[in-house]
């Protein structure tokens, strides 16, 4: 199981920032050298002495995710989405930033609102940290633990359409079912697993737009749905997938799915099937 | 003029001591293992940097608290806490009985102390002995060097060796020794 170190570039008398949460000198021995080494992020170069350089790369190299807190997030926000160390990232938090998601689609972030000891679980079960592909663990299914998450760095993942067909069964609810149906040749289905009235709790329908039909977070999780994001009318392609608690969204309990739009769950890291 | 040292074991999260310490517990709750370095854990390299600290060793400075904690039976017994060397304990009231001639008690300031053990120690070291001094001494610019001896060792409480500080005060690392007791580390301040 991956190491959990703790590490910190901190003044004689053990402080990480100031008051105002700048750094003054704690990182000015990255540039006080004469050996240039880009960062991960090739976002800037480090200036080190050789000796500088030596611990720098090892410890570079012995990075696979990392865990911070809602400060440290804030402050960098959230490295525009991608870490210097070019490594995941696990936010401990409160409430999740909503806006920063949706602003960053493509961040292999993850925000945590059940603790630390989720939170470094977590980034312990990372791809990048997983010892073996087997060991990397699914997102915890159980609905009172809410994982905030966007897509693991992985170069495939593919989306899956899928188109809602309701069929009356004669009773006074329909019972919807939702079968796989590629929107275009290439792209892989999926048969998602039929849902049974009483899983459905409303269907909306109005002429000309998507059927609506709201269905509980638990089910909707456990069926592999997501909510997409609401401010777009269309699906979004599996690299842009969100996976949605409703509950960390305030006065929403339930999961509205559009028919016609389902991203299917499969493994952080893994290609849809 | 003489150079101003404070010279201290810390844990690695910057204690002295630890919580609850008093004359009859010195060190504190948890905090036995911040001397072992020349004590029992002491290699050759810990002793001679001890012997070091102690042969350049020509006056010390203290506070109140250091000097109840640790005088007379029990402590230092009839000396200082470096035998005969010349100790300037800084209070705001004279004590009212006696103490053994090694002590002189300066109640006009922390400055006055320095200056008196500088004149003292000639052209040796005056040394800063607990937390309190080198915590009023720092900001006012009167500190030359720092020497930490960390342990590896988190004690979570207790006395810090570092107070507040208005300004950030630039040091410069001379040295750095590592034995497997402790880390010694020796900054001069920059002014």
């Amino acid at each position: 199981m991956a190491k959990v170190v703790a590490q910190a570039m901190m003044s004689l008398d053990g402080y990480v920032a100031k008051q105002d949460n700048t750094i003054g000198r704690l990182f000015d021995w990255l540039q006080n050298g004469d050996v240039a080494i880009p960062t991960p992020a090739a976002d800037f170069d480090v200036h080190l002495t050789p000796e500088g350089a030596e611990h720098w790369r090892a410890w570079v190299l012995s990075i696979g995710a990392l865990v911070c807190g809602r400060t440290l997030f804030d402050v960098t926000d959230g490295w525009n989405g991608r870490h210097t160390l070019d490594v995941p990232v696990v936010v401990v938090t409160h409430q999740v930033p909503t806006d920063w998601v949706a602003a960053h689609p493509d961040a292999p972030f993850s925000f945590v609102t059940d603790g630390v000891e989720v939170a470094v679980a977590r980034a312990r079960n990372s791809p990048e940290t997983a010892t073996s592909p087997s060991a990397a663990e699914p997102w915890p299914g159980n609905a009172s633990t809410s994982v905030y998450s966007m897509k693991w760095p992985s170069t495939s993942c593919r989306s899956s359409w899928a188109r809602a067909t309701a069929h009356s069964s004669g009773s006074s609810r329909p019972r919807t079912s939702y079968s796989a149906t590629p929107p275009s040749a290439g792209r892989r289905s999926r048969h998602p697993p039929g849902l049974s009235r009483d899983q459905v709790s409303s269907v909306s329908t109005s002429p000309g737009r998507p059927k609506m039909i709201k269905i509980s977070s638990k089910v909707a999780r456990r069926n592999g749905f997501h909510s997409e994001d609401h401010s777009s009318p269309r699906c979004r392609d599996m690299h842009r997938r969100v996976a949605r608690i409703p509950r960390t969204i305030p006065g929403r309990s339930q999961s509205t799915i559009r028919t016609g739009c389902r991203i299917p769950a499969g493994k952080p890291g893994e290609p849809s099937r | 003029m003489a150079v101003v040292v404070a010279d201290m074991s810390i844990s690695l999260d910057g204690y002295v001591t630890g919580p609850n310490d008093s004359r009859e517990n010195p060190f504190g709750d948890g905090a036995g293992m911040l001397h072992d370095w020349f004590g029992d854990a002491a290699t050759d390299e810990d002793r001679a940097i001890l012997q070091q600290l102690m042969d350049g060793l020509g006056a010390v400075v203290m506070g109140r608290t250091s000097f109840e904690k640790n005088e007379g039976d029990g402590g230092w017994g009839e000396a200082g806490p470096v035998g005969d060397v010349p100790c300037f304990v800084v209070t705001h009231h004279a004590p009212s009985r006696s103490y053994p001639s090694v002590f002189t008690f300066v109640t006009d300031g922390v400055a006055g102390a320095i200056e008196n053990a500088q004149q003292v120690a000639g052209d040796k070291v005056v040394h800063l002995f607990g937390a309190t001094v080198m915590q009023q001494t720092l900001p006012l610019g009167l500190v030359d060097e720092i020497h930490v001896h960390v342990v590896a060792s988190l004690i979570g409480g207790g006395t810090p060796l570092f107070g507040m500080l208005d300004t950030a005060i630039s040091l410069e690392r001379t040295r750095a020794v590592i034995t497997p007791a402790a880390t010694h580390l020796t900054f001069r301040v920059l002014r």
